[in-house]
């Protein structure tokens, strides 16, 4: 391959249809980022709307055990506490208003994000 | 929103700048980014696949990249390259989706087998003819100034591959092109 060619090659290269600056194509492109932001954002509250929920039914699947030594640490600290269902269920519902509150964040940061 | 002002502020500001505002996640800063490379990108793009449509959306899904990935970037001077190493990646992935070869996208009909290409005198629709990787070399070589070795980390091909790619498609291309 001679040079000559090889230069004229890379003449037609510099020269050749050069591509306009398109403003649609920065919008364009603008929007995909804000989609995109948003999906993740969703699945960060999905995730941790999930996460909540696993923490709840640890909780409910665990409850003796955590009853237990939550009645110890009252009677240590000389406090009453009703029983272990009340104990459980009052985790849960905290755990289920937390997901929701979470979820519901989630939510607003992403349909505000534009 | 961007003020007219903070627009003027960024179309001036140096690229090492922008791109440093940009990775701090600066939206207006990558807005401005696409603006100065984008024409650059297209181009380069259109050159690999032969396709304007395709080449567009290609060139979106690198810049999407590069926003994803662009706090990782250590070097905000070594921006172009970085992006152009995207931009390669992208392109090599639809490639390989994309069986068989790619040659002949986006031709006019005047570029079918029997009509002789040396008369078409233009270099997209010669470069349309090439096989994918020996376009891509030869695009990398005489477009984008690489050295063989350069192309050849680039696209992770032997190096031996990517001097036969491009000595064969100048060939082709200097036949094709009549000179």
């Amino acid at each position: 391959m001679d040079d000559d060619f090889e230069s004229s090659l890379r003449r037609r290269f510099a020269l050749s249809a050069p591509v306009r600056v398109d403003e649609g194509f920065v919008a364009g492109l603008r929007l995909q980022r804000v989609r995109q932001a948003r999906r993740a954002l969703l699945l960060r509250g999905v995730f941790v709307g999930v996460l909540l929920l696993a923490a709840a039914v640890a909780i409910v699947r665990l409850r003796p055990w955590l009853s237990a030594v939550l009645h110890d640490g009252a009677a240590l600290l000389g406090q009453r506490i009703e029983g272990p269902r009340t104990l459980a269920g009052a985790a849960l519902l905290l755990a289920l208003a937390g997901a929701a509150v979470i979820a519901a964040w989630a939510w607003r940061q992403a349909v505000s994000r534009d | 929103m961007t003020t007219a002002g903070e627009r003027a502020g960024l179309a001036q500001a140096s690229e090492a700048t922008v791109v440093a505002l940009a990775s701090a996640g600066d939206d207006s800063a990558f807005d401005e980014l696409v603006r100065r490379r984008q024409a650059w990108l297209r181009g380069l793009m259109r050159r690999f696949c032969g396709d304007t449509v395709l080449a567009d959306d290609l060139a979106q899904q690198a810049f999407l990249q590069a926003w994803q990935h662009l706090p990782a970037l250590r070097a905000p001077g070594a921006f172009g390259g970085w992006l152009r190493q995207l931009a390669l990646n992208v392109w090599l992935a639809e490639a390989r989706k994309q069986a068989p070869p790619l040659t002949g996208l986006d031709l006019p009909d005047a570029v079918a087998p029997e009509v002789d290409i040396g008369l078409l005198q233009d270099l997209d629709a010669a470069l349309g003819r090439l096989r994918p990787d020996e376009r891509t070399c030869v695009v990398l070589a005489y477009a984008e100034g690489l050295t063989h070795g350069e192309i050849a980390a680039a696209t992770r091909l032997p190096l031996g591959t990517v001097k036969s790619h491009v000595l064969r498609g100048a060939t082709r291309l200097r036949a094709w092109l009549g000179e």
